[in-house]
C-alpha cells in the first residue's frame, strides 16, 4: 500500500498479495485472525454518512424521554415544580431532537417522507411513527402543565408520553445496531441497556440542575445512580463481549470519548448521591452526568465508524464464523 | 475464435483492442492456449495461459528460434508448404546468405548502404533492370508490396523433395540454425525451458486438424526491422500451414481506430489508394511507364493499369481520357523522402514553410518531439485540427521549450490555426479495422459550435480554391480546376455526404451505377473508381458498410456484418483452407472446398480466388494475370501464386529476417559483426543525437532517451479507459510497469541505474513497479517523467512523454430519471436484441408492491423476491454472472453504466492499487474494476503446459467488476424509513430518487459497502441493474458494453446453472481455486441477484467473506430493546414508588 492508507505500515496489503494458504487440521480462529486479508485496505464496507447531529439526537432524545418519565413521577410524588420542568425540558429536548435529524438528512426537506411507510424492519421509520407519538403528548402535557388549561387531556397526555418514553430511549439503540457496522451490530445485547441507562441518568442529572425539592431528591438520587449503573454496567459488558471488535472504542476518538464518559458518569453519580441537600453540589453531579451522557454517545458513535472504516474489522469475525462453521 | 492457440507478441492486446480480444477469450474458453510474449506484464498477460518476457527487440532471434525449432524437429506441415510456399524453389547460385558473410546478405553496396537484390532470384528468373526499383531506393523504403518483381509464374527450378542445397527449404535450415534454444535464452533472455514451451505449444497446435494464429502490433512494426519480426511470423505461420486457413493467419493490430483505412486510402506521402505506388519524378514520366514498371504479370496486380486508370477517372472524371493519359500528369510526383522525419528536418532548414496536423500530435506523439516542436517555431504556418487544443496547437506558449526559456512565444512567428474538428459521433463515416473491415458510423448528434469534419474542411478548402482560381489559365492550376468536386452537402453546416463519398470510392461503370467487385474494373477508362481494393463497398447501390446483422442471425464468418476488402472476403488467401486438391485439410477445420458437382468453390466465406477455377487448373502459356495462376496457388496476390518463406524481391532488408540488435541498444550482436539492421534509415544531425550503442559512438552518457525511441506514439488513443483517460491522460507512471525475468544476459549494471537505485527491488515486485510514486518511475504525474536512465536489462518500458493538456470538461446532460423512460428513448426497446432480457410485464406497468411484514424475514422461500413482496406474475428473476476469469480489466462496464444512468463522473484519481481509479463502488460508481495483484506460485504440470501460471511468472493479476448484488434479503431495502428503495418485478432492487430523503440508512445497512450517499446530492445512489432498459426488454448497459463474456446477464436460475458448470469445467482444467460467491440461497443475505466466479478469497476482491443481513438479528434486537425499555420504565416507577415507602 503506498497511497490512500489509514495505517503506514500496513501488513494487510502484504497479506493481500498472499497466495492462497490454508493450515489444514489448524484449531478455528475463536478470534479475528490477526492476518486477515484485504483488497489495498480499503473499508469493505461504506463508513456511515451520518455527522455529529446524530449522536447529539440520540443524546438529546434520550434526555426527553428520561424528563418524561421524570415529570411524571415528580407528579406522582407531588413535586408539581420538576414536573413542569421536567416536562418543558422535555419538550425542548424533542424539539432539539428532531431538528437534529431532520437537519442530518441528505434532503431535509422531505422529512415527512418517512411518514409515507410504517416498516417494522426498518428502526427509523418505527422511531419515526413513535416520535410522532411522544413529541405531541408531552408537548400538549407542558403545555397543559404550563398553562392550566386542559388539566385532564394533559395527563392523559403525560401518561402518554411516560408511556412512549422508554421506547424513545431504546429505539435510538437499535437503530445503530441494526446496520452492517460490526462494533454496533456486535453489540446488539447491550446497547438498549446502554441507552435506556444513559437516559435516565441523563434526565435524573436534568432534574437535579433545574432543582429538586425534598419529595423528589431520593427518587432522583436513586435514578440516577440507577441509570449510570446501567449505563456503565452494559458498556463494559458490552467491550468485555465484543473481544476484538471492541478495539474501536480503545482507540483515537472513541478512547478519550469512552473514558472522559465513565468518569463523568461514575463521578456524577457519585456527587449527586451524596450531595445530600446541597442544591449547588446536586447540580454539578447532575452536569456531569448529562456530560457523561453525551460523552457516551459520541463515543459509541465514533466506535461504530472507526470499525466501518477498518476492513479487518469486516472480513475477521466473518472469517472467524466461517472458520467454526466449517469445522 | 477458431484458433486452438495464440501467440500475442508485441501487443497489450487486452488493454489496447479490448474489443478484438473478446474473440481471444471465447478462443481461450474454448480451449485455445494463449501465450504472451512480451517484456511487460499486463492484463494481457493476466489472462493468458503463458507470459514469456523477452528482451525487447530480440523479436527476431525468437522467431527464428521457432522457426529453427520447426526446421530442427521436421514440424513443418509439409503437406502445405510444398505446394502452396516457394521452399523448393531454387535460388540464384550467387545467393549469399547472411550465415556466410557475418551478417550481411550478398549485394551489399557500402557507399549507398542498400542491397543489389539481384543475386536474390529464383535461378532463372531474368529480372527487368526497373522492375519495382521504387522499393530499393533509399529513403523511399515503404515495403508494402511483393507485386513489383520478376515476370512471374511458378519459378522455373523447383524441388518439391525440399533437399536442392540451393532451394528455400534448406537456405532456410541454414539461415537459422544458430537460432538455438540456447541462442535464444542468450539473446532474448527467455530460459529455453519457457521457449521450447512456446515453440511446441505452436508446432502442437497447427497441422491439418488445428491452428495457431500469430498477433502483433506496434510493439513489432516500431522497430528499425519491423517489416522482418512480421517477416519471421509469416514464414513460422506458413511452414506450419496457418495461413489462409480458419484460425491462423497474422493479426495485425493497429496504432488507431482507423489506421488501416489511413494506409488503404493512404495518409502516406508515397501510396496512392488501393497500395499504388505514388509515381516518381522522371522515372513516371507516362502512365505506360508507370504501370509497366510495377505491375506483375501474374496475380491480380496483373490488373494495375485498370485500377490507376480507375483511380484517374474518380479524380477526373470527364477530363480524364485515353488521349491526355487519363491525366496521369495531374498526379503528384515525389522524388526522393517525404516522410514527417525529413519534413521536420526541412522545416528546421526552411525549406517547409507551412503544416497541417490533423488526428496526429507530433509535439508530444513523435519521434524526438523536441526536434518537432523547435521546427515547428520555425514555420510561418501551422494548422491543427484536433478535438480539442493538443499540445502541437499549444506549442508556441506552453512546451517544455518555452517553460526552459529556450523558446520565447514572442519570438515564434509561426500563425497558428487551430480548427476544432467534429467526433466520430458527430459525423456519417466509416472505420476500417484491423481486420480490414470497414464499419459505417452514423452520426448521432451535431457537432458543437465551430466543430466541423474532416470532410467538411477539405471539401469546403478545395471548394475555396477551386473559386479563387477559376478562370484561371495557368495550366500549373488545371489539376485542381479539372477535379470532380461535386458531393452533395447537407445540412446547416453544408457537411458533404459521406456516403457519396463511399459511393465514389466504391466506384461506377458508364451507366453510372455503382460497381460490385473489382474484377469489374477497367483499363480504357469506362469504370471509374477511388481505390480498387474497396470496390465492392456500395454494391448494389447499397452501402454494404452500414450492414449489422447480428452475429446469432448468420453463420460463423458474419458476412452480413459490415464490409471487408477486398469484396467482402472475411479470410484471405482462403483457397489454402483446402489441400492441392480442393478438399478440406480435415473435417474440423473446413472453410472453402471444391465443389465438383457445382464446378465452383464453396463454404460460408467469399472466395478469395476465381470462383470457378478448377483445383487442376493449368495455366496456358499466355494466360496473365490471375489467370496465370494454378488452380492450386492459393496467394492470388503473388506473381507465383505461392506464400513466400524467401523473399527473392521486394524488401530493402533482405530475403530472410535476420536478428540484429536495436539501432540504440547497448547490447553487440551474438550473431553477427553487423550490429544494427545495415540498410536502417538514420537521421544524423547535431539536433538528432543517437545514444551510444555497444562499442559505438554516440555522444550522450545515458543509454536511453525518449525522445529518440524510434516509436511514434499514440496520444490520440483514446476511449479505452473510462472517460477518455489513460492513456493520454494517465500519469506518467503508469506505462511504466516491468516484469522480472527479462533480463537479457545482464542484470542491471549499477552505473547505469544513476539515481534510481530502487530498480533492482522493482524487479522482484514487478506488480508495484508501475505505480507513480514508486522511485523508479522519476516524478509525479504533473511533471513529463525523468528521461534518464533504465536499467539495460529492461529496455522495455520506457518513459515516454505523454500528452499532459487537460481535457476540457464534458458539458453534462441533465440526469434523467434512472426508473423513468428517459433513457429508452435513445434505444426503442424495438431495437433490443431477441432473446435478451425478461419481456416487459404484461398489463402496463406494475406499481411497486409494498413490502409485506416479515416477508423478507421469513428467508428459503422458493419464490422469487418479487413475487414475495407482491407482485402477482413478476417476470422470472433476473440478475448477472461475473466471470472474473474472463475479466480484461477494461472498464468497458464502468463506462457504459456512467454513459447509460447519467452517473458523474468522480475524476480520475490514480490510487495507487493497481490500474483501480474508484476504489470501491459508491453513490457514483456503480460498477467497479477491481485489480488484485498477487505473488502466485503454481508448480508446473508434468507436461509443462497445462498449467495456468507457469511457475515462473511469479505473479497473477485477478480482474473483477463489482456491483450491487440486488441481494434476496437486502438491508438496504429493508431499512430504508421511507420506502425509496424498492423491490422491482425482476427482483432486483431500486432507490428511487423523488422519494428519498437521504436518511443514509441504507449506507449504514448494507453489508457490501454497495450504495452511498452522493455529496451534493444528499440522495443515496446504486446500481438499479438498469431497471429502465429492463423494462424496455434489453440487457443491462455494463452487460452489454463488456466485450468478453465477462459480465453475463439472464435469468438467475440459468445463470446458476451455468456458473455451477463453469466451475466444474475450470476444476477440471485444474484451476481448482475457482469459487463461486454469492450463489448460494443459504447464505446471510438469501444468495445474490449478482454473484460471482472467483479465483481467490473474496476479501481479496473487497467482498466479505460472509455477509449477513443485519435484519436477520433484528426480532432479537426488538426484544432486547423491549427489555431494556420495560427495565427503563419499572425502574423509574421503582425510584419513585419506592421512595415514597
Amino acid at each position: 500500500m503506498t497511497m490512500g492508507s489509514r495505517t503506514p505500515q500496513a501488513p494487510a496489503t502484504r497479506d493481500a498479495t498472499r497466495p492462497i494458504e490454508r493450515r489444514p487440521g489448524a484449531e478455528p480462529a475463536v478470534v479475528p485472525p490477526a492476518d486477515v486479508r484485504t483488497y489495498y485496505d480499503r473499508p469493505v464496507l461504506k463508513v456511515p454518512v451520518w455527522g455529529s447531529y446524530i449522536p447529539a439526537y440520540f443524546f438529546a432524545g434520550g434526555v426527553s424521554a428520561g424528563s418524561a418519565l421524570v415529570a411524571a413521577g415528580a407528579q406522582v410524588v407531588g413535586d408539581h415544580a420538576l414536573a413542569r420542568r421536567a416536562q418543558a425540558a422535555s419538550v425542548a429536548a424533542i424539539g432539539v431532537s428532531s431538528a437534529l435529524l431532520v437537519a442530518d438528512l441528505g434532503r431535509p426537506e422531505r422529512f415527512h417522507h418517512m411518514l409515507r411507510v410504517a416498516k417494522v424492519t426498518s428502526p427509523m421509520s418505527v422511531g419515526t411513527w413513535v416520535l410522532a407519538g411522544f413529541g405531541p403528548a408531552t408537548g400538549l402535557a407542558a403545555v397543559s402543565q404550563l398553562t392550566g388549561l386542559l388539566p385532564r387531556l394533559g395527563r392523559m397526555a403525560q401518561g402518554a408520553a411516560a408511556a412512549l418514553a422508554p421506547a424513545v430511549a431504546t429505539y435510538t439503540a437499535v437503530l445503530l445496531t441494526d446496520t452492517a457496522v460490526p462494533a454496533w451490530h456486535g453489540a446488539r445485547r447491550e446497547l438498549p441497556f446502554a441507552f435506556a441507562g444513559s437516559a435516565v441518568a441523563s434526565a435524573a442529572g436534568l432534574a437535579a440542575v433545574l432543582g429538586l425539592d425534598a419529595r423528589s431528591a431520593p427518587a432522583i438520587r436513586r435514578l440516577a445512580v440507577a441509570g449510570a449503573a446501567v449505563e456503565l454496567g452494559a458498556t463494559q459488558v458490552m467491550e468485555q463481549r465484543l473481544g476484538e471488535l471492541a478495539a474501536p472504542y480503545r482507540t483515537g476518538a472513541a478512547r478519550r470519548l469512552v473514558t472522559a464518559a465513565k468518569a463523568f458518569t461514575a463521578a456524577g453519580a457519585a456527587t449527586l448521591a451524596l450531595a445530600g441537600g446541597r442544591r449547588r453540589t446536586a447540580a454539578t453531579g447532575g452536569a456531569l452526568l448529562l456530560a457523561g451522557s453525551l460523552c457516551e454517545r459520541f463515543a459509541i458513535f465514533h466506535a461504530g465508524l472507526a470499525s466501518a472504516r477498518d476492513p479487518r474489522a469486516t472480513i475477521g469475525p466473518q472469517r472467524a464464523r466461517l472458520a467454526a462453521r466449517s469445522v | 475464435v477458431n484458433s486452438d492457440c495464440i501467440l500475442i507478441m508485441g501487443s497489450n492486446m487486452a488493454e489496447c483492442h479490448p474489443v478484438g480480444f473478446q474473440w481471444v477469450m471465447e478462443a481461450k474458453a474454448d480451449g485455445a492456449k494463449v501465450i504472451h510474449v512480451d517484456p511487460r506484464f499486463t492484463r494481457t498477460s493476466a489472462v493468458a495461459h503463458h507470459h514469456v518476457p523477452l528482451r525487447a527487440g530480440s523479436d527476431i532471434a525468437f522467431l527464428g528460434g521457432i522457426i529453427n525449432y520447426i526446421l530442427e524437429h521436421g514440424r513443418e506441415f509439409r503437406d502445405y508448404v510444398v505446394p502452396y510456399t516457394n521452399a523448393g524453389a531454387i535460388i540464384e547460385e550467387s545467393f549469399r546468405d547472411t550465415e556466410d558473410l557475418d551478417g550481411l546478405f550478398s549485394g551489399w553496396d557500402p557507399e549507398r548502404r542498400v542491397y543489389d537484390p539481384a543475386s536474390w532470384q529464383y535461378e532463372g528468373v531474368a529480372v527487368a533492370a526497373a522492375a519495382g526499383q521504387r522499393e530499393m531506393t533509399p529513403g523511399i523504403g515503404q515495403e508494402y508490396g511483393s507485386h513489383g518483381g520478376f515476370s512471374g509464374g511458378r519459378p522455373p527450378n523447383f524441388d518439391p523433395m525440399l533437399e536442392h542445397p540451393r532451394c528455400v527449404f534448406q537456405i532456410l535450415k541454414k539461415h537459422y540454425r544458430r537460432y538455438t534454444p540456447e541462442m535464444v535464452e542468450e539473446i532474448c533472455g527467455v530460459p529455453r525451458e519457457r521457449f521450447v514451451q512456446v515453440a511446441e505449444a505452436l508446432c502442437a497446435n497447427s497441422g491439418p486438424e488445428r491452428t495457431s494464429a500469430v498477433v502483433y502490433s506496434v510493439g513489432w512494426t516500431q522497430h528499425s526491422v519491423g517489416a522482418q519480426n512480421i517477416r519471421a511470423a509469416a514464414i513460422i505461420q506458413l511452414l506450419l500451414g496457418n495461413m489462409g486457413r480458419p484460425g491462423g493467419g497474422i493479426l495485425a493490430l493497429r496504432g488507431h481506430a482507423s489506421i488501416q483505412g489511413s494506409t488503404d486510402i493512404p495518409t502516406l506521402y508515397d501510396l496512392l489508394p488501393g497500395y499504388l505506388p505514388m509515381p516518381q519524378a522522371h522515372r513516371h514520366t507516362s502512365l505506360a511507364d508507370y504501370v509497366e514498371a510495377d505491375s506483375g504479370r501474374t496475380g491480380f496486380w496483373g490488373h494495375m493499369d485498370a485500377y490507376t486508370v480507375s483511380l484517374l477517372k474518380a479524380y477526373w472524371g470527364e477530363a480524364a481520357t485515353p488521349e491526355n493519359d487519363f491525366c496521369f500528369g495531374y498526379l503528384p510526383r515525389i522524388n526522393g523522402d517525404h516522410s514527417i522525419y525529413q519534413a521536420v528536418l526541412s522545416m528546421l532548414d526552411g525549406a517547409v514553410q507551412g503544416f497541417f496536423v490533423m488526428g496526429e500530435n507530433p509535439a508530444v506523439g513523435s519521434a524526438n518531439s523536441g526536434l518537432h516542436r523547435r521546427a515547428m517555431a520555425k514555420l510561418d504556418w501551422l494548422v491543427v485540427r484536433d478535438l480539442v487544443e493538443v499540445e502541437t496547437a499549444a506549442f508556441w506558449y506552453d512546451s517544455p521549450e518555452i517553460e526552459s526559456g529556450e523558446l520565447r512565444t514572442t519570438d515564434i512567428a509561426t500563425e497558428v490555426f487551430f480548427l476544432p474538428a467534429a467526433a466520430h459521433t458527430e459525423k456519417d463515416g466509416t472505420f476500417t479495422q484491423t481486420q480490414r473491415l470497414l464499419q459505417w458510423h452514423h452520426k448521432a448528434v451535431e457537432p458543437k459550435g465551430d466543430c466541423r469534419s474532416e470532410l467538411w474542411f477539405y471539401y469546403h478548402l478545395g471548394r475555396i480554391i477551386r473559386e479563387k482560381l477559376a478562370g484561371s489559365t495557368d495550366d500549373r492550376d488545371r489539376p485542381l480546376l479539372d477535379l470532380t468536386w461535386d458531393y452533395p452537402t447537407s445540412g446547416e453546416t453544408a457537411d458533404p455526404e459521406a456516403a457519396a463519398v463511399l459511393r465514389e470510392v466504391n466506384g461506377w461503370g458508364t451507366d453510372g451505377r455503382a460497381l460490385s467487385s473489382y474484377t469489374e474494373l477497367a483499363a480504357d477508362g469506362s469504370t471509374a473508381s477511388g481505390c480498387w481494393i474497396y470496390c465492392g463497398s456500395y454494391a448494389g447501390e447499397v452501402n454494404q458498410t452500414a450492414r449489422r446483422t447480428p452475429r446469432r442471425e448468420q453463420d460463423s464468418v458474419a458476412p452480413a456484418w459490415g464490409w471487408a476488402w477486398p469484396a467482402n472476403r472475411r479470410l484471405l488467401y482462403n483457397r489454402a483452407s483446402a489441400d492441392p486438391a480442393g478438399r478440406p485439410w480435415s473435417e474440423r477445420k473446413r472453410y472453402l472446398w471444391w465443389e465438383e458437382a457445382d464446378g465452383r468453390w464453396r463454404g460460408a466465406d467469399i472466395p478469395d480466388f476465381q470462383v470457378t477455377k478448377r483445383p487442376d487448373y493449368i495455366p496456358p502459356g499466355e494466360a496473365r494475370a490471375e489467370d496465370a495462376l494454378r488452380g492450386d496457388d492459393p496467394f492470388i496476390m503473388q506473381t507465383d501464386g505461392v506464400g513466400w518463406l524467401y523473399v527473392p524481391f521486394g524488401l530493402v532488408d533482405g530475403p530472410l529476417p535476420t536478428h540484429y540488435e536495436p539501432h540504440e541498444s547497448p547490447f553487440t550482436n551474438r550473431l553477427s559483426s553487423v550490429q544494427a539492421n545495415p540498410v536502417r534509415q538514420t537521421y544524423r544531425r547535431l539536433e538528432n543525437r543517437y545514444n551510444p550503442t555497444a562499442g559505438g559512438t554516440g555522444r550522450l552518457r545515458l543509454p536511453v532517451r525518449d525522445d529518440h525511441l524510434p516509436a511514434h506514439g499514440a496520444p490520440h488513443r483514446r476511449g479505452h479507459e473510462p472517460f477518455r483517460g489513460p492513456p493520454r491522460r494517465a500519469a506518467a507512471g503508469d506505462v511504466l510497469r516491468g516484469e522480472p525475468g527479462a533480463g537479457g544476459r545482464a542484470g542491471p549494471h549499477p552505473r547505469w541505474l544513476g539515481h534510481h537505485r530502487v530498480l533492482p527491488d522493482r524487479h522482484r515486485s514487478p506488480g508495484r513497479g508501475h505505480r507513480p510514486d514508486a522511485a523508479a518511475a522519476g516524478p509525479g504525474p504533473a511533471r513529463p517523467p525523468d528521461r534518464t536512465a533504465l536499467p539495460l536489462g529492461q529496455p522495455g518500458h520506457l518513459p515516454r512523454r505523454r500528452g499532459q493538456r487537460p481535457l476540457p470538461p464534458r458539458p453534462r446532460p441533465q440526469r434523467s430519471h434512472p426508473g423513468g423512460q428517459g433513457g429508452d428513448l435513445r434505444h426503442p426497446p424495438g431495437t433490443a436484441p431477441a432473446g435478451t432480457g425478461p419481456a416487459p410485464p404484461g398489463g402496463g406497468v406494475p406499481t411497486p408492491g409494498r413490502p409485506r411484514r416479515g416477508d423478507t424475514m421469513s428467508a428459503h422461500v422458493a419464490l422469487d423476491p418479487a413475487a414475495r413482496t407482491g407482485y402477482d406474475t413478476p417476470p422470472d428473476r433476473v440478475g448477472f454472472f461475473t466471470d472474473t476469469t474472463l475479466c480484461i480489466g477494461c472498464k468497458a462496464c464502468e463506462v457504459a453504466c456512467k454513459e447509460w444512468n447519467n452517473v458523474p463522473g468522480t475524476g480520475l484519481h490514480f490510487l495507487g492499487s493497481s490500474y483501480d481509479n474508484t476504489g470501491q463502488l459508491g453513490a457514483s460508481t456503480w460498477r467497479h474494476v477491481a485489480f488484485v495483484e498477487q505473488p502466485w506460485e503454481l508448480p508446473p504440470s508434468p507436461d509443462g503446459n497445462e498449467a495456468q501460471g507457469d511457475g515462473r511468472t511469479g505473479v497473477r493479476w485477478l480482474m473483477s467488476s463489482d456491483v450491487c448484488k440486488h441481494c434476496t434479503e437486502a438491508g438496504c431495502l429493508e431499512v430504508c424509513p421511507t420506502g425509496a428503495l424498492f423491490r422491482t418485478e425482476f427482483s432486483t432492487v431500486v432507490v428511487q430518487p423523488d422519494i428519498c430523503n437521504g436518511c443514509g440508512y441504507c449506507v449504514s445497512a448494507c453489508p457490501f459497502g454497495v450504495i452511498d450517499r452522493r455529496e451534493g446530492d444528499g440522495r443515496a445512489w446504486k446500481c438499479t441493474m438498469c431497471y429502465d432498459r429492463l423494462r424496455g426488454g434489453m440487457e443491462p448497459a455494463c452487460a452489454k458494453a463488456c466485450p468478453t463474456q465477462s459480465i453475463q446477464f439472464g435469468r438467475l436460475a440459468d445463470l446458476r446453472l451455468h456458473a455451477a458448470e463453469r466451475v466444474e469445467q475450470l476444476h477440471a482444467e485444474g484451476i481448482t481455486e475457482a469459487r463461486l460467491y454469492g450463489a448460494d440461497e443459504e447464505d446471510g443475505v438469501g444468495g445474490c441477484g449478482a454473484f460471482f466466479l472467483l479465483l481467490d478469497d473474496p476479501e481479496v476482491y473487497g467482498l466479505p467473506p460472509d455477509p449477513v443481513v443485519t435484519t436477520r438479528d433484528l426480532p432479537q434486537m426488538w426484544k432486547t430493546a423491549a427489555v431494556a425499555a420495560l427495565t427503563m420504565a419499572a425502574g423509574t416507577v421503582a425510584a419513585f414508588v419506592g421512595g415514597r415507602r
